[in-house]
């Protein structure tokens, strides 16, 4: 029996809203969702619809083909064969699309620069969901850096991609670092604007290990390189709200700290002008070769034009 | 002078502000139900919005003229929560096999196994079917943070669920 995740917790969903709503004394939307903020979700479910509706346009085109034409899947040649068995192939895979997530990912506003152009790239944060491949710029460090994203990479944040296997690349503008990465809300401390500063506030942070820096550069600018995780054997269940923070960005976001099974690089350059820019990439979880090559093909492809 | 005292009760402020809070808890309550439940528990939870609720009848100034008067009382709800909780896992309903066509009768144990953040997240996006932006704003945190969160929750729940997609 195929099962969903999200049926599942849908399903449990519903079921602590009944019993909820036969408590005495109740008001409002069993559901305490805000009846003034529909639009967002009416938005989520007409894309999840209008992916319904090409899914069911083409499986109609292609069984009226297969009804009008069966020799080209019977008897044809090796090439009708293939292309009719191409037709259904597109044809599962856009109805499993249609079923997969909510938030099945959208194409973005930004496109990117295939070709060898003397235009600048688009911002790649620019727009949301699903990343065409291609040369992207991130321009919110005054500075632009560029960098090449492959397929099926999509945006998760205003600062971060994803890809294969909870793979990130994500760009940050780190303005606090916990001392202790385990007791983070008490231990939030401000650090200066230099990467030397970043740097030091990361390998003395407790409950974190980290390996040595190394000086390594972005196209002339300098940087320093280390990798954080945290340490085996620590026990999130005593840390602030389970989890572990490494640093804080510019508007207040913690960065949750990746366990000693995942992988976190971690990249500071001095972009001049006072900027610092802290490029990391790694995966919560365990990366095969190949994953790995793909989140450091896109590392590689970094320059600052 | 039933007529008197209606018009008695439009032309007091105190009334009138009566009214304005009334309507703010038929609002806030069953979204502060839900995230609070969510996080410790639907019973401490129900206890934690009752006191948080209390609370901003005491303080309604303070708490109207906040920029965000939901998630200024979630704060107030989850301390509360955080005192009052009996043990630290939060208790979840079992999950009921009537009428379902399907049931996983580990969803709340794996769900316990979550962080509190996490939970929140994962339960108020994926069983009450809020956005992205009422759950970052009862939260009192940016879309972004809630999406580390959901996409951290889940990915734990799918390896403690085992088999699921």
């Amino acid at each position: 029996m195929s099962r969903d995740l999200h049926d599942l917790l849908r399903a449990y969903g519903r079921q602590i809203e009944q019993d909820l709503k036969a408590l005495p004394e109740r008001s409002g939307d069993p559901a305490g969702s805000p009846s003034e903020q529909p639009a967002e979700r009416r938005t989520r479910r007409a894309g999840r619809s209008s992916w319904m509706l090409i899914a069911a346009t083409i499986a109609f085109i292609a069984l009226v083909t297969s009804l009008l034409f069966p020799s080209a899947l019977l008897e044809g040649s090796p090439m009708n064969r293939k292309a009719t068995g191409w037709v259904l192939g597109l044809c599962l895979m856009a109805g499993c699309t249609s079923t997969v997530d909510d938030s099945t990912p959208t194409i973005g506003s930004a496109t990117p620069t295939s070709a060898p152009s003397t235009a600048p790239s688009p911002d790649v944060f620019d727009g949301v969901g699903m990343v065409e491949p291609g040369r992207y710029r991130v321009n919110r460090f005054g500075t632009p850096i560029e960098l090449t994203v492959p397929k099926f990479w999509y945006r998760y944040a205003s600062f971060a991609l994803s890809g294969d296997g909870d793979s990130f690349v994500a760009f940050f503008d780190i303005a606090h670092v916990p001392t202790d990465a385990c007791k983070w809300e008490q231990s939030k401390t401000a650090i200066g604007p230099t990467v030397q500063d970043l740097v030091t506030a990361l390998t003395t942070q407790q409950n974190t290990v980290a390996t040595t820096p190394e000086p390594r550069d972005l196209d002339g600018h300098p940087g320093v390189y280390l990798e954080v995780r945290q340490p085996a054997g620590l026990d999130l269940q005593n840390c602030d709200l389970q989890y572990a923070v490494g640093w804080f960005d510019r508007v207040g976001n913690e960065v949750p700290t990746v366990g000693s099974d995942g992988f976190n690089a971690i990249w500071a350059v001095d972009l001049g002008d006072g900027q610092r820019v802290v490029i990391t990439w790694g995966s919560y979880q365990p990366l095969s070769d190949k994953q790995r090559a793909v989140v450091q093909s896109i590392v590689d492809s970094l320059t600052i034009p | 002078m039933a007529l008197l005292g209606e018009s008695e009760e439009r032309m007091n402020p105190v009334s009138a502000a009566t009214n304005e809070f009334v309507d703010f808890v038929r609002s806030a309550e069953p979204r502060l139900r839900l995230a609070l439940g969510a996080a410790f528990g639907f019973d401490v939870g129900e206890e934690a919005t009752a006191e948080a609720l209390a609370f901003a009848w005491k303080n309604w100034d303070r708490v109207r003229t906040s920029a965000n008067p939901v998630g200024y009382l979630f704060g107030v709800g989850r301390n509360t929560a955080r005192r009052s909780r009996r043990t630290r896992q939060p208790e979840l309903p079992a999950v009921r096999s009537e009428g379902m066509p399907w049931v996983e009768p580990g969803l709340p144990a794996a769900l316990a196994t979550l962080s509190e953040r996490q939970r929140e997240v994962v339960m108020l996006l994926h069983c009450f079917d809020w956005t992205l932006g009422e759950v970052a704003d009862v939260l009192g945190m940016s879309k972004g943070t809630v999406q580390v969160h959901e996409r951290r929750g889940l990915a734990r729940l799918r390896r403690e669920l085992g088999c699921l997609t």
